[in-house]
């Protein structure tokens, strides 16, 4: 088997790129009762993703395939992965994203698919943390617009 | 205290001195003054030169309207021109200088300008500097160029950091006085979040309710449609510099106050005039009295205000020249309290003085004349609501006729306007009068670009009438201050010039942004390197460790070439091309756009988007697919593999992945919707690494699992395959080629895309693999005619580039009746052909014309152009050219034309495909 | 300006990328060459609401149309296809 790499990209308190994780997307699933989350959702593992579109976390494409039916195909590692956590993610988030991540107005199933300093991106939330992916090429160039902000924060 | 400075009062902190510095001299002042506060505090008047005539200038207000305090603040890559003092913080070290003088402020050589002044009014650049015309380019432009504009750029890179960030709330408050306060606290006890923002460096306001947010420093300078608002925060002397605010508000609240206006008359610009309101600031906010005898110009009863003001910090009162003929009782009232004189009905027809005020010639009701001796001069005409922000908007604002003034017309949706700004409260008593009709001395309207009375009646004399034109043809209203104290003084002279009424003159429209916004803080972080962001492919590291050269295509960073020691482009390149002819090398194709199609009606889908046929094609093989738009021009091209039923996996060019896929969405969802398709991007998912050359099949022989079969017959030309390699890494295969040589391409999770690069390395080292870059990607596709970017331009058609067979006549597709038009497949057009140089060494270049031997080097004679060249190091120069009738002219002779780099030499017309034309290397 | 996407709820103008007139009709089969001229240039650029397509680019890329009064930027509804 090949060795994977991954870009080496440095940890702050507040944001930490993410090891990979299994990822498919779902379009058309088949199946009933697969408890789908509505647009601008999350529902455990499901996450919406556009138009008749999921991204489902942690599952094997196969048995993914086999129970939801529709198209799947692999994304685990099309998509890099950042949490930005702390009492800082939102002022961070702020001079990035142009949604409104607030509690009452982003809550813990909320999901959007929106752009981060010209990145296109998917976010989420898990736990206390924020949930940013991006197309895997823009990892760095994310990454370096989070760690400004997250300068700018600290030090203002 | 000695000087400008009172005793007591002021919100300054006395017990914190700031030195600073105006013009190399050393000067000290208090936290809280302004620039202006401290230099008037100090005695200094003159502060800079017009922008036209260079005529002495002093502070004419206190706040952000100011139109003629204008300073370079700062020295080095942070210089800063045109800096209004009145909204400058003094802090400790501030280094300021006057602009637009020399070779001093007191001395200003282009002061000359003002015994031209009859040459330079109102549009003089149309009517000058004509004859003789060749004078233009050399001796009058650069003239000009060095004479005008104000302040200088400081001509360095900005060092310093901005910052962008996005705020929502459900009423933003723009406005932080009284009223706006108000409502502020009256939204918030509604819940819900509440902004307000003031443009002053205001302290935060006692007991305001948790869900306000205060932003003091922060100037509101654009409304949007949708409820959205642009501000601005500046934080003096900090970090970030400034702070674009975006924000996006379910209400708006506009309490932004009125504006003074000054009243007109001759030389009311020398240093010392001032707006009424804003000596009384100076007073109030700053404890500094601009001079020591001031004379008070009024129409109205608001301005009466700093009569017991000057009475009460002792400054002596020149006398009050008040243009109603009754003044009122309230100014005979202060007047009589303050012990100073009325002149009632009277009316300033000149300022007197050199590099500063020094007296006023007064005519009285009765119509003699009187001189005032003083040293200010504090004005008021009347206050505007400031209304700038619904102006932006579309709302023409709307003349009232009893408060003399403009007020917002129809509103932006969701948005208020409350007290001063909505015309309340303001201009009681007031009379208008517009300007003193004193012909002798400037009467200045627009103090900043210098356009005075009779610029006005000398633009509407010349048949410049509406106020628009006025406007452009004067510059009122143009410069940096957008005419704040002179709009509207501006529309009654004119509408009097014109025997119309203020309504019927009109007005023009404020626009974006109310003040000042630096280019950095649009910007934000997106500067230098990081203005866009910049993508990375899987295999960057390899590539960088390589040696690789990287070049930007779009977004992306590829190799272009991979220089060994003391190689330069072409030597490396040339190398890489040789490599890959003779032996194997890799290079990475990630960038190209990768869309993973599926569905039941997928090869239904492909049949509608792409020229050629789909549906026929095999599971395991590879198809070159070409895309026109609806108008019948190329769009893009690219491969599609098909590997199951239902699943294609379509290849695009790097620069059209996003169109590509942004055209196949709206296919999709708009076009065909009742097919089930599903399209989904793999660019990122798949690190894609071409192969080519002689020894690519042994390379890969070695790295694939049993039991897949690299053979030819196994594997021939344009088939695919899932497999694994390495010992169980999962893989596709694509035998493509693009450099003409037998070649693959392999795909793997983009995780192994650097160890698949050094997987290959070893496996191709015994035969001499190395990676090769753009550049020598585009020697060899260029040996090989294949059409890329420069081809598909946009312009060219199926038939131009050759391709025509691939038209599809047994079905529909995108683009087919209009690519049928006569004209698009007219032999006549520029058509693709190859070209070598008759001599075999002159190199050919891009963009080079076209032309029959024996013509005129003329656009009527043109033929077509070279659209691709390269050094081939087999075949030496050749090229790829569309030209007209191209493939009935092989074998002629035609002229390569390039006057812009001095080329100019004879080439032969061949086929595109300069190598191995039977494609036999291919099908090894 | 800001649109509502069905799908992802308002959003800032910067996310949405417009294309072109909604309310021309791709021509169907038998169509003939002037319909696709037609189809293709031809516009009544109406100073009205008009119908228009435009494409969720940064966001879920939902393609929607619509229904805008091109004077005063005021949009009416916006519908999916």
């Amino acid at each position: 088997m090949l060795e994977p790499s991954l870009p080496v990209l440095a940890a702050t308190a507040a944001i930490a790129p993410l090891p990979l994780r299994r990822i498919c997307s779902l379009a058309a699933p088949k199946t009933a009762g697969l408890n789908l989350p509505q647009p601008g959702r999350r529902a455990g593992r499901f996450i919406w993703n556009g138009p008749n579109s999921w991204l489902v976390l942690d599952e094997d494409a196969t048995t993914l395939a086999a129970r939801a039916g529709g198209v799947v195909t692999e994304q685990s590692d099309g998509l890099f992965l950042f949490a930005i956590s702390g009492p800082a993610a939102r002022e961070i988030l702020k001079r990035l994203v142009p949604i409104d991540l607030r509690e009452s107005s982003f809550p813990p199933e909320a999901a959007a698919i929106t752009h981060a300093s010209h990145i296109g991106v998917r976010i989420w939330r898990e736990g206390d943390a924020f949930i940013l992916a991006c197309f895997r090429s823009f990892a760095p160039a994310l990454h370096h617009a989070l760690a400004e902000a997250g300068q700018a924060v600290t030090r203002g | 205290m000695s000087g400008y400075r009172l005793p007591t009062g002021g919100h300054i902190n006395r017990n914190i001195a700031i030195p600073f510095s105006f013009d190399g001299k050393a000067y000290t002042g208090f936290a809280g003054d302004t620039l202006a506060s401290a230099l008037l505090a100090n005695g200094v008047k003159l502060v800079g030169r017009s922008f036209k005539y260079h005529r002495p200038r002093g502070i004419f207000t206190a706040g952000s309207e100011e139109p003629s305090a204008l300073v370079e603040l700062g020295q080095g890559a942070c210089r800063e021109p045109n800096t209004r003092a009145t909204m400058v913080e003094l802090f400790n070290g501030l280094e300021a200088s006057s602009q637009n003088r020399f070779p001093s402020l007191k001395y200003d050589a282009l002061a000359i300008n003002n015994l031209f002044s009859p040459l330079l009014a109102a549009g003089f650049y149309y009517k000058t500097f004509m004859w003789p015309a060749k004078f233009w380019e050399r001796v009058y432009e650069p003239l000009i160029r060095r004479a005008a504009g104000l302040g200088r750029n400081a001509g360095l890179p900005d060092p310093d950091f901005y910052e962008k960030t996005t705020e929502f709330c459900d009423v933003l408050v723009v406005g932080a006085g009284t009223d706006g306060l108000a409502v502020a606290r009256a939204a918030a006890a509604q819940n819900g979040r509440v902004i307000v923002c003031d443009e002053y460096p205001a302290p935060s306001p006692p007991d305001l309710p948790a869900n306000v947010t205060f932003l003091p420093r922060t100037t509101v300078f654009a409304i949007y449609d949708g409820g959205t608002y642009a501000a601005l925060t500046h934080l003096p002397n900090a970090s970030p510099r400034q702070r674009l605010v975006r924000v996006v508000a379910g209400r708006g609240i506009i309490a932004t106050g009125a504006l003074e206006r000054p009243l007109v008359f001759a030389n009311n610009d020398l240093p010392g005039v001032m707006l009424a309101g804003a000596v009384a600031d100076y007073i109030i906010r700053y404890a500094v009295s601009p001079g020591r005898n001031i004379l008070l110009a009024l129409n109205n009863d608001d301005s009466a205000v700093l009569i017991p003001l000057l009475a009460a910090a002792n400054i002596g009162i020149a006398g009050i020249v008040d243009t109603r003929r009754k003044s009122s009782d309230l100014v005979y009232r202060l007047a009589r309290e303050a012990d100073a004189s009325v002149f009632a009905g009277a009316t300033i027809l000149a300022a007197q003085g050199r590099l500063g005020v020094k007296s006023a010639v007064i005519k009285q009701h009765n119509g003699t004349m009187l001189r005032l001796p003083c040293d200010t001069i504090a004005t008021s005409g009347g206050f505007n609501p400031n209304i700038a922000l619904t102006a932006q908007f579309d709302a023409k604002p709307v003349w009232n006729e009893t408060i003399c003034a403009f007020t917002a017309g129809m509103l932006p949706p969701c948005a208020r306007i409350i007290g001063k700004a909505a015309g309340q409260g303001i201009n009681a008593g007031i009379e208008p009068h517009w300007h003193s009709g004193f012909s002798p001395g400037k009467s200045f309207v627009d103090l900043q670009n210098d356009v005075t009375v009779k610029d006005i009646k000398l633009a509407s004399q010349e048949g410049f009438c509406a106020v628009e034109q006025v406007k452009r043809y004067t510059t009122l209203g143009m410069a940096a201050d957008q005419g704040k104290t002179a709009n509207v003084n501006a529309l009654a002279i004119l509408a009097e010039a014109r025997g119309i009424s203020i309504p019927e003159a009109g007005t023009t429209r404020f626009r974006p942004p109310y003040t000042p916004v630096s280019i950095g803080a649009l910007a934000g972080a997106h500067k230098g390197k990081h203005f866009k962001p910049v993508r990375l492919a899987p295999t960057h590291e390899f590539s960088q460790a390589q040696g690789a050269v990287a070049v930007e295509s779009g977004l992306w960073l590829r190799a272009q070439y991979y220089p060994r020691a003391g190689e330069g482009w072409l030597a490396a390149a040339t190398r890489e091309v040789n490599t890959v002819r003779n032996a194997v090398g890799i290079c990475d194709v990630t960038t190209l756009g990768k869309i993973d199609i599926q569905g039941p009606d997928a090869a239904k889908f492909l049949e509608c988007v792409y020229t050629n046929s789909w549906a026929s094609l095999p599971i395991g093989r590879v198809r070159y697919g070409l895309m026109l738009r609806e108008d019948g021009f190329v769009m893009d091209d690219g491969t599609t593999a098909r590997l199951g039923p239902e699943h294609f996996v379509m290849t695009t060019t790097t620069a059209n992945a996003a169109k590509v896929m942004q055209h196949l969405e709206f296919c999709a969802q708009v076009l065909w919707k009742h097919l089930e398709v599903s399209l989904i991007s793999v660019t990122d998912q798949w690190a894609q690494i071409a192969v080519a050359g002689p020894k690519s099949r042994a390379t890969l022989a070695k790295i694939v699992d049993d039991p897949f079969d690299v053979s030819n017959d196994s594997c021939p030309y344009m088939a695919c395959a899932g497999l694994t390699i390495c010992g169980g890494t999962p893989a596709r295969l694509f035998r493509l080629s693009f450099s003409g040589e037998l070649a693959y391409e392999i795909a793997v999770p983009a995780r192994y895309g650097n160890a698949l690069a050094e997987k290959l390395m070893q496996a191709g080292a015994e035969f001499g693999i190395a990676p090769y870059g753009t550049e020598a990607l585009g020697i060899m596709r260029i040996e090989k005619g294949h059409p890329a970017g420069p081809e598909l331009n946009g312009q060219t058609t199926a038939h131009d580039l050759g391709l025509h067979k691939l038209l599809s006549t047994k079905k529909d597709f995108i683009g087919r009746t209009m690519a049928a038009r006569p004209a698009l497949t007219n032999p006549a057009r520029p058509t693709l052909v190859g070209l070598r140089p008759e001599d075999g060494t002159t190199t050919l270049r891009a963009g080079s014309h076209l032309l029959p031997i024996g013509v005129p080097a003329t656009a009527a004679h043109d033929q077509g152009h070279v659209t691709s060249a390269a050094r081939s190091p087999t075949l030496g120069p050749i090229a790829l050219a569309l030209l007209a009738d191209g493939p009935a002219r092989l074998g002629e002779k035609i002229r390569v034309y390039d006057p812009v780099r001095q080329g100019d030499c004879i080439a032969r017309v061949v086929s595109p495909v300069h190598y191995d034309p039977a494609g036999t290397r291919l099908h090894a | 300006m800001r649109i509502a996407c069905p799908y992802c709820g308002p959003r800032g103008l910067e996310e949405f990328l417009y294309t072109q007139d909604a309310s021309v009709t791709r021509p169907g089969a038998g169509a003939t060459g002037q319909d696709w001229v037609d189809y293709v240039y031809i516009r009544e650029n109406t100073k009205a609401p008009r119908k228009e397509f435009w494409y969720h680019s940064a966001g879920c890329h939902a393609w929607l149309i619509l229904t805008r009064d091109v004077v005063t930027h005021e949009i009416m509804a916006v519908d999916l296809p």
